[in-house]
C-alpha cells in the first residue's frame, strides 16, 4: 500500500483504544482509509480517519487500566482520602481556618472589584483617549483656583480659532435650583438634568435603545432619558414622542431612551434635553442674563474631543492666544488660563472647583488597596500558622513514611494536595460569601459594587491565590518536618518554650495591622464627627431651605414672607441666593482703596439673614431694608477686611464699596462687618464674603422655624407655599442635613474603615485562637508538671499568656509610628482637624491587649482546670 | 421488559448484520446501511452499537482474515445469537400488533 494513515491519530488509537477493539478498529479505519483515498484523494481520507479516529474516543472504547493503575492514580487517590480524614480529624480548626481564609478573600475580592470599578471610570468611551475637559484657571481674592464651570457662549469661538478641536459638547445644569418636571400629573424634582448639545453621542458612547442617536438631541424642546426615568414617568408605554414639560412652561418631546447609566461614570444623569434653543431653556428656568455676552458667568461644563493626532500641548498654546485674542479688561482676573483634563482622570485626579460630582482620589484607592492585601495577608498567615501546627502534629505520620522511603517530593505533594483542597473550598465559600452579602454592602457602605466573577482578572487571581496558598502551605510544612530527625523526637515532652518562633513573628504582624486599622478607624472616625459637629459661626439647625427661584413665592416675596411668619410654628424668614454652608458664587468687589476689584465669594440676602442664621456683627449695622441700603449697603466679613487693606472693622464702616470691578460715579458703602463663620465646607479656610441685597437674585428661602412641631411647620409651610404656587410641589431641605451631606465621603471612608477593621480583627483573632490552642496542646503536659511541682493558677495563667501579651502589646508599639504619619498626611488636606492625641494610641493598644487577654485566658483557664494526673497518665 | 428493548439504530445494525450474515463487519455494515437506508453513518457508531449488543449479548464475534489494506488487522465478523433474534422478532411483533390495532382512518387511508 503506497499510503499511510497519519501516524499520530494511528498512535492516538493504540493509546487509548481496549485491545479487545484494537484490531476491528483499526483495521475498519484502515480500510475505510484506502477506500477513500482511492476514491477522493489522500487529503480527504486523512481527515476522515482523523475524525473517525476522535468520534471513537468514547469511555466504551477506553482502556482504564493502562490509566487507573498507574502509581500516579493510586497515590493521588489516596492522598485525597487522606486529607479529608484530616480535614475531619481536626474538622473544627479546618473550618475555622477555612471560614477565616474565606473571609479573608471574600474582603480581598470585593476590594479588587472596587478598586478596579473606581480604576476603569469613564473607559467605556470608545474615543476616551481624544476626549478632555476644559479646565480654566482665575485669580480669586488673590488667590488661583481652577475651575471646570464654563460661560456658555465660548463654544462657537473656540471652535473657530482652534481648529484642532473637532467638536465640543456642553452641559448645563438647571442655575441655581432643582428643575421641576412634569408628565400629565406626574411632577418631580429632577436633581440629574442636563442641557447638551447634539454631539453629545458622537462623543460619549451612552447606548441607546430606542431612537436615532444621531439626531436626537439636534432639535430645541427635545429629551433624551434612561430606560428607569421612562418607567418613571411613562411606564409601560412608549416613551417616544411623549412630552415632558420643564419647569411648568417648557416642552421637552422624548427622542430617545438610553440604557441606564453605567456606575463607573464621572457623571451621571436621567435625562439629556437639547440646549439649541439657549435662550428658551434659560428663560423658562429664569436664569436670562443675557448669556450670550456673558464670559463670566460659568454654569456649563465643556467637553472636547481633539481631532486625531492633535497635540495637548499645541491646543493648550492656542488657549493663550485665544485669551490675548477675547478676553481684555477685568475680565482677565477669570482667564488667566486655559487647559486640558483628560476624560478617564477626572474620577480620581480632579478635585476642582465646580466638579458635577464629587470625585474620588487615588489616594482612597491606594488605602483601600492596601487594606486588601493585609487582609489577605492576615488570613493568609493563619493559613499558613494552621499547617505548620497541623505538620508539627503529624511528625510521627512523616517520620514513619520517611522511614518507609517516602522521598520529599512525594511529601510535599501531600501537603500541597491537602491546602489545595482547604483552599478551594476557602474559594468556594467565599464566593458564597460575596454573593450573599454584596446587596447588603452596597447599602450600608453606599457603594455601587457588582462582582462579576467570570471577569479575566478575578479569575486569574484566584487562580494565582490558590496556587500560592498551597505552595506557601504545603512546602513549609513539608520542609520543616523533612529537615526534622523526624522519629527520634516523637515521644519526647513538647516545651516549645523557645524564643521567637515563626509562628509569633507572623502573629505580631497580624496584630500589628489590626492595631495600625483600629487607630486609623479611630482617627477617621473622629475626624468625620469633628466635621459635623464643629460650630459653623452659625446656627444651621432647623433651617428649612425652600427653592424659590421662577416662582409666584419669589415674584411676591414681601407677601410670601408675611403669610409663612402668620403661624408660630415659623421664626424667620430670609430671602438668599446661596446655601450658606455650601457654596457661594464669586462676584467681582471693588472697594475704596484699591484700584481693581477682585472676585469674592458674595452673597445675596434680605436683612433677616443676620437674625435667622444668627450671626453676629463685630462693627457697623444690618440692612435697614430701605431702598437706599437695597442699592448701595454691603456687609462683609472679617476676613474681607485684609482683602481690601483695612485695618480694622471700625474703619471699614463707612468705606466706599460697589459689586463691579472699578468704583463708579456713585459706588455704596460698607454698612456693616460680621464675625467670620464657615459659608463653605470645612475642607478650605474662611475666605472673604460681601453680603449684599438684590432681590433678582434670590434662589432660596430660609425659614427658621420652631422645633417642637416640625411636622405641622411644614404643613403650614406646604400650605402658604400653594397659595402661591398651586401647580408646583414645594421643594425643600433642611439645611443641617445638606451640609452634613458634603461630607459623604468622610462619611463612606469612615464606615469603610470600620467595616474592614472589624474585619480583620476577626480574622486575627481566628489565627491567635489557632495559635494559642495549639501552643496549649503541647504544652499541656508541661504545665501538668508544673502544677506537680506546686504552681498555682496564677502561674500557670502568666506562663500561657505572657508571651502573647508582650506581641499584642509589641504590635501596638510597632503599628503607632506607621499610622501616625499616613493619617497625619491624610488630615493635611483639612484646614480644621483634629489633633491626633495620643489616647488614641491608648485605646489601640487596649483594645489589642483585651481581645488578646480574652482569647488566651479560655485556654489558659484549660490549662488551670486540667487534672494533671489524666494528661501525666499517657506518657 | 428492560434489557430486550432495541434502540431503532441498534435494529438497523442487527438486521444488517442478519443480510450480511456470515460476513458482517465494520465497513461492510456501514456501506450496507448506506446503499439501503440512504443514511450516512460514521464508522465509530457502528463500532459502538456493534460493542453494546455485543455487551447486551445479541451479537456475537470471531475474527476473520487480515488483509494488507487492513494494515494487517483482523476483520471481526459479526453473527446474531439466539437472545439477539428474539429480541429482533420481538421488536418485529411488537410492530405488527400495533399495526394491526391502527383503524385506517387514523394513517388518512380510505
Amino acid at each position: 500500500m503506497k499510503h499511510q494513515p497519519p501516524s499520530l491519530f494511528t498512535r492516538f488509537l493504540r493509546w487509548y483504544c481496549h485491545e479487545k477493539y484494537l484490531d476491528e478498529i483499526e483495521g475498519d479505519f484502515n480500510e475505510a482509509f484506502h477506500e477513500n483515498a482511492a476514491k477522493m484523494g489522500l487529503f480527504p481520507a486523512k481527515l476522515r480517519y482523523a475524525l473517525s479516529v476522535i468520534s471513537s474516543f468514547r469511555p466504551l472504547n477506553w482502556d482504564l487500566t493502562k490509566t487507573q493503575n498507574s502509581n500516579v492514580m493510586t497515590q493521588t487517590s489516596s492522598n485525597i482520602k487522606l486529607a479529608f480524614r484530616n480535614l475531619k480529624k481536626s474538622s473544627g480548626f479546618s473550618a475555622l481556618n477555612i471560614v477565616g481564609l474565606a473571609m479573608g478573600l471574600a474582603c480581598a475580592l470585593l476590594i479588587m472589584t472596587h478598586v478596579t470599578q473606581e480604576l476603569s471610570y469613564d473607559s467605556f468611551h470608545s474615543k476616551k483617549d481624544r476626549i478632555y475637559r476644559l479646565v480654566r484657571e482665575r485669580l480669586i481674592s488673590g488667590n488661583l483656583e481652577s475651575s471646570v464651570g464654563q460661560p456658555v457662549p465660548i463654544k462657537d469661538f473656540l471652535l473657530a480659532d482652534i481648529p484642532d478641536i473637532e467638536k465640543i459638547v456642553r452641559f448645563y445644569k438647571t442655575f441655581g435650583k432643582v428643575p421641576l418636571l412634569g408628565h400629565e400629573d406626574k411632577k418631580f424634582y429632577e436633581e440629574r438634568l442636563f442641557f447638551t448639545d447634539p454631539e453629545v453621542f458622537q462623543l460619549f458612547d451612552f447606548e441607546m435603545i430606542s431612537g436615532n442617536p444621531a439626531t436626537a438631541l439636534s432639535r430645541p424642546n427635545t429629551v433624551v432619558l434612561t430606560e428607569s426615568m421612562a418607567a418613571k414617568y411613562f411606564g409601560n408605554e412608549e416613551a417616544l414622542g411623549k412630552r415632558l414639560v420643564y419647569e411648568n412652561g417648557y416642552d421637552l418631546i422624548v427622542t430617545g431612551v438610553l440604557k441606564d447609566l453605567p456606575a463607573n461614570s464621572h457623571f451621571k444623569f436621567d435625562f439629556l434635553a437639547s440646549f439649541q434653543d439657549v435662550e428658551g431653556v434659560l428663560a423658562a428656568a429664569g436664569t436670562n442674563t443675557g448669556w450670550r455676552d456673558s464670559w463670566y458667568w460659568n454654569p456649563s461644563w465643556y467637553y472636547l474631543l481633539l481631532a486625531e493626532g492633535a497635540e495637548v500641548a499645541s491646543v493648550e498654546k492656542q488657549f493663550k492666544q485665544f485669551i490675548d485674542k477675547h478676553i481684555e479688561g477685568g475680565l482677565k482676573e477669570v482667564y488667566q488660563q486655559m487647559f486640558l483634563q483628560r476624560l478617564t482622570e477626572i474620577h480620581l485626579d480632579s478635585n476642582y472647583n465646580s466638579e458635577i460630582e464629587t470625585n474620588s482620589s487615588k489616594a482612597s484607592v491606594y488605602i483601600f488597596a492596601i487594606i486588601g492585601i493585609f487582609i489577605l495577608a492576615i488570613a493568609g498567615i493563619n493559613y499558613t500558622n494552621m499547617s505548620i501546627s497541623n505538620a508539627l502534629k503529624r511528625r510521627i505520620e512523616t517520620g514513619i513514611r520517611k522511614s518507609i522511603g517516602a522521598t520529599t517530593v512525594q511529601l510535599m505533594y501531600l501537603f500541597v494536595l491537602e491546602s489545595l483542597i482547604h483552599t478551594v473550598v476557602a474559594i468556594a465559600l467565599a464566593l458564597g460569601i460575596l454573593k450573599l452579602t454584596i446587596p447588603w454592602i452596597n447599602q450600608s457602605l453606599n457603594l455601587q459594587l457588582s462582582v462579576d466573577l467570570t471577569s479575566p482578572m478575578i479569575l486569574v487571581s484566584l487562580v494565582l491565590f490558590t496556587m500560592l496558598m498551597s505552595l506557601f502551605s504545603g512546602i513549609y510544612p513539608a520542609m520543616s518536618s523533612i529537615a526534622r530527625q523526624s522519629l527520634s523526637r516523637t515521644g519526647v515532652v513538647a516545651t516549645s518554650h523557645r524564643k521567637f518562633t515563626l509562628k509569633k513573628a507572623l502573629v505580631l504582624f497580624q496584630f500589628s495591622i489590626s492595631g495600625a486599622l483600629i487607630i486609623g478607624t479611630l482617627i477617621v472616625n473622629a475626624q468625620f464627627n469633628f466635621l459635623l459637629n464643629r460650630h459653623l459661626g452659625f446656627d444651621k439647625e432647623a433651617l428649612v431651605y425652600v427653592s424659590i427661584r421662577g416662582t409666584e413665592a419669589k415674584q411676591k416675596n414681601p407677601s410670601f414672607k408675611t403669610s409663612l411668619l402668620s403661624s408660630s410654628h415659623v421664626l424667620n424668614v430670609s430671602f438668599l441666593s446661596n446655601i450658606v454652608g455650601e457654596e457661594i458664587d464669586n462676584r467681582p468687589f471693588v472697594g475704596e482703596g484699591t484700584e481693581e476689584g477682585y472676585s469674592i465669594p458674595g452673597l445675596y440676602a434680605d436683612l433677616d439673614l443676620i437674625e435667622t442664621f444668627n450671626m453676629k456683627f463685630v462693627a457697623g449695622r444690618n440692612f435697614d431694608g430701605s431702598q437706599n441700603d437695597r442699592r448701595y449697603g454691603y456687609i462683609i466679613n472679617e476676613k474681607a477686611l485684609e482683602t481690601y487693606g483695612w485695618q480694622s472693622a471700625e474703619e471699614a464702616v463707612g468705606k466706599k464699596f460697589e459689586n463691579s470691578r472699578r468704583l463708579g460715579d456713585t459706588p455704596g458703602y460698607v454698612v456693616g462687618v460680621l464675625e467670620d463663620f464657615n459659608f463653605s465646607p470645612l475642607h478650605a479656610p474662611i475666605e472673604p464674603l460681601v453680603i449684599l441685597d438684590r432681590p433678582w437674585w434670590y434662589s432660596y428661602a430660609a425659614v427658621k422655624i420652631r422645633t417642637e412641631n416640625i411636622g405641622d411647620a411644614l404643613k403650614h409651610m406646604e400650605n402658604v407655599w400653594h397659595d402661591f404656587e398651586p401647580d408646583r410641589p414645594m421643594s425643600f431641605f433642611f439645611l443641617d442635613q445638606r451640609i452634613n451631606d458634603q461630607y459623604h465621603s468622610e462619611k463612606q471612608l469612615s464606615s469603610l474603615f470600620s467595616f474592614f477593621t472589624g474585619l480583620a480583627m476577626i480574622i486575627a483573632s481566628i489565627g491567635l485562637i489557632s495559635v494559642v490552642s495549639y501552643s496549649l496542646q503541647q504544652r499541656l503536659k508541661e504545665m501538668s508538671i508544673r502544677k506537680v511541682l506546686g504552681a498555682g493558677p496564677a502561674h500557670i495563667f502568666r506562663k500561657m499568656s505572657e508571651s502573647y501579651l508582650q506581641i499584642a502589646l509589641a504590635a501596638a508599639l510597632l503599628s503607632s509610628p506607621i499610622i501616625y504619619l499616613v493619617a497625619k498626611s491624610w488630615l493635611q488636606d483639612y484646614t480644621y482637624r483634629i489633633e491626633i492625641s495620643f489616647g488614641l494610641f491608648v485605646i489601640s493598644a487596649a483594645i489589642l491587649t483585651g481581645l488578646c487577654l480574652l482569647l488566651v485566658s479560655t485556654f489558659a483557664l484549660k490549662a488551670i482546670l486540667v487534672n494533671p494526673a489524666q494528661i501525666l497518665r499517657n506518657e | 421488559m428492560k434489557g430486550t428493548y432495541l434502540g431503532e439504530f441498534e435494529e438497523l445494525v442487527m438486521l444488517v448484520v442478519g443480510v450480511l450474515h456470515p460476513k458482517a463487519y465494520g465497513v461492510a455494515i456501514k456501506k450496507q446501511i448506506l446503499s439501503q437506508t440512504k443514511r450516512k453513518v460514521t464508522l465509530s457508531a457502528v463500532h459502538a452499537v456493534l460493542h453494546r449488543l455485543e455487551n447486551k449479548g445479541y451479537l456475537t464475534s470471531e475474527f476473520g482474515e487480515a488483509t494488507a489494506e487492513r494494515g494487517g488487522k483482523r476483520k471481526k465478523y459479526f453473527t446474531i445469537t439466539m437472545a439477539g433474534s428474539k429480541a429482533l422478532s420481538m421488536a418485529m411483533e411488537t410492530r405488527k400488533d400495533l399495526w394491526s390495532q391502527i383503524p385506517n382512518v387514523a394513517l388518512h387511508r380510505s
